[in-house]
């Protein structure tokens, strides 16, 4: 199995950061005592501090590996794998049966072994026992059953659907109905979430282009081409532009959204190992140690 | 940037005088400096532990001269206005039990789970959510479970040390600043660092992997307390704060700030 490219970077993140244009502070606070109304009134809005797009997102995802990247003011980071040549796993429970919850604890458990993690990321959301609120299979093995119920929440926002890879290394994204009715060679790996971002080169109908609502989030979508690309935002982003990322910029006419909030990732050649609580299920490209 | 200014003499400052300036990049909302990086720099012109009374809004990209008053203290000038004031000091903190290393990383989520497109000041240089990582400090210090400590670890970049390969000290203050608003907990209320006073014992390099714990220590009607550590992989103790912050009072000027840093 060829190692995916990991010296790849667009740029680091800081590089391709800039701000708007300089302005001169308007200081023009008198004496008060400690911090005063006057102090505060001295703060100018700037408006056109928004961070520039100083990169493609296109072009980081025409590389295999992740990349940095900020589009439309939401700095991103974006991770293409080719699952015929890139071996795209799933991780929840250790061998004890206890959550993996870290990516440390997946790398230490793929060391036995002599392999290592190139890239992961969460990937579904789970319970309070980081079990999945979905059907989760791993290894050829069903973990969770599908779940098509109604309920609140963001997997709940349907259509939601499952990020799936099968046994002979395809890999796709589609609605949970499509899913469970198309017949087709058993999944190797599948997860369960919501919801779904882009759905056939349609935005989710239920997103709102004026949303106020700005989270991180990350998903995963699949061109046409059957490539799997991965999506971090680094900085808060409505569903919509999120999506339209997914459709417009990275081509995907399926993506699936993975979770928010505290999404994480796992980018070695980025140096990103981003802390947080323990995790339930995880998406991971797995290489041979050196 | 410390410099003595040319032009200096020519106004009457003494030979003492020096200038600082703080990049944008460096900045709180969105057209002042960060409250603790502003204080860092001012600090440098004290040897040892000082003490920083921030009086205006650090401007951003402008000369501030640092200007010897007496005992041994500066006062921070932007033209006529004086920004703030750094003296020598003492620092003392007490620290509670600092959670360990999976209650820091429950810390980090109920930040974001708090704050995630919710931020006051999201462009600010140490804790805002709408700075890339590698740009902004990205110090996400939410409250620990069952614990008067908010908490987040922290990897200090390569570009925030100096020649010397150790972290700048104006990153070590700014990394002890903002976590010390957030163990206020005073919900919606906003408040400004008022004075910070700041001890580093060692510098780290960049690349350690540190944790920063803050929390209150108490309030006096509008001013309220609170104190910040930074620990090393060992856990030791390696720079400490004590912070005083205002709490605003004013729900217009409240909400102006809130739409200037949208």
């Amino acid at each position: 199995m060829r190692r995916p490219a990991l010296g790849f970077s667009i740029a680091s993140s800081g590089s391709t950061t800039t701000f708007g244009r300089g302005r001169v502070w308007r200081g023009v606070t008198r004496f008060v005592l400690v911090f005063s109304a006057s102090l505060i009134l001295s703060l100018v809005a700037d408006r056109a501090f928004a961070q520039s797009a100083a990169s493609d997102p296109t072009a980081a995802a025409s590389a295999q590996g992740c990349g940095a990247v900020n589009h439309e003011t939401v700095d991103y980071v974006v991770c293409r794998f080719d699952p015929a040549v890139h071996d795209i796993r799933l991780f929840l429970n250790n061998e004890e049966g206890e959550p993996f919850g870290h990516f440390n604890w997946v790398n230490e458990a793929l060391a036995k072994d002599g392999e290592r993690l190139a890239f992961a990321m969460n990937a579904g959301m789970y319970h309070e026992d980081r079990s999945p609120v979905g059907f989760y299979r791993e290894n050829g093995e069903d973990v969770a059953p599908a779940n098509t119920k109604d309920g609140p929440g963001n997997f709940h926002l349907k259509p939601n659907g499952v990020f799936y890879v099968l046994e002979n290394g395809a890999a796709g994204v589609d609605e949970t109905g499509v899913f469970l009715m198309t017949k087709r060679m058993p999944p190797r790996y599948a997860t369960q979430s919501g919801p779904m971002l882009v759905i056939g080169g349609a935005i989710h109908p239920k997103f709102l282009p004026e949303s106020e609502s700005l989270k991180r989030r990350n998903g995963v979508g699949v061109t046409e081409g059957g490539e799997v690309v991965f999506v971090l935002a680094d900085t808060p982003v409505r569903f919509y532009d999120f999506a339209l990322l997914f459709r417009d910029e990275l081509k995907t006419p399926n993506a699936l959204y993975l979770d928010g909030t505290i999404s994480r990732i796992y980018a070695p050649e980025l140096e990103r190992n981003d802390p947080g609580a323990a995790m339930g299920p995880m998406v991971g490209v797995v290489v041979k140690n050196d | 940037m410390i410099r003595a200014p040319p032009w200096g003499r020519w106004l009457g400052w003494s030979s003492k005088m020096t200038e600082v300036v703080i990049a944008k990049r460096f900045c709180g909302p969105r057209t002042s400096g960060n409250g603790g990086y502003a204080a860092g720099l001012f600090a440098q012109a004290i040897d040892g532990p000082a003490a920083v009374m921030l009086k205006a809004p650090p401007p951003l990209d402008s000369p501030i001269g640092l200007r010897e008053i007496d005992n041994g203290a500066f006062e921070a000038v932007a033209g006529d206005i004086v920004i703030a004031k750094a003296e020598p000091s003492t620092v003392k903190v007490s620290p509670p039990p600092i959670p360990d290393d999976v209650g820091v990383a429950a810390a980090h989520d109920a930040f974001l789970k708090a704050e995630d497109g919710e931020h006051i000041i999201p462009y600010c240089f140490v804790c805002g959510d709408r700075r890339a990582p590698g740009d902004g400090l990205r110090i996400f210090s939410g409250p620990a479970p069952d614990s008067p400590v908010n908490a987040d670890f922290w990897t200090p970049a390569e570009d925030l040390a100096g020649r010397d390969g150790l972290v700048r000290p104006e990153f070590l203050w700014a990394a002890l600043d903002c976590p010390t608003a957030f163990a206020l907990r005073v919900g919606g209320r906003f408040t400004l660092l008022g004075r910070m006073a700041v001890e580093i014992y060692r510098r780290p390099k960049s690349g350690e992997r540190l944790i920063v714990a803050a929390w209150r220590t108490g309030a006096d009607g509008r001013k309220h307390f609170s104190d910040s550590v930074l620990l090393d992989a060992n856990r030791d103790v390696i720079a400490a704060a004590n912070t005083l912050w205002i709490e605003l009072n004013d729900p217009a000027l409240i909400e102006k700030i809130r739409r200037e840093n949208a």
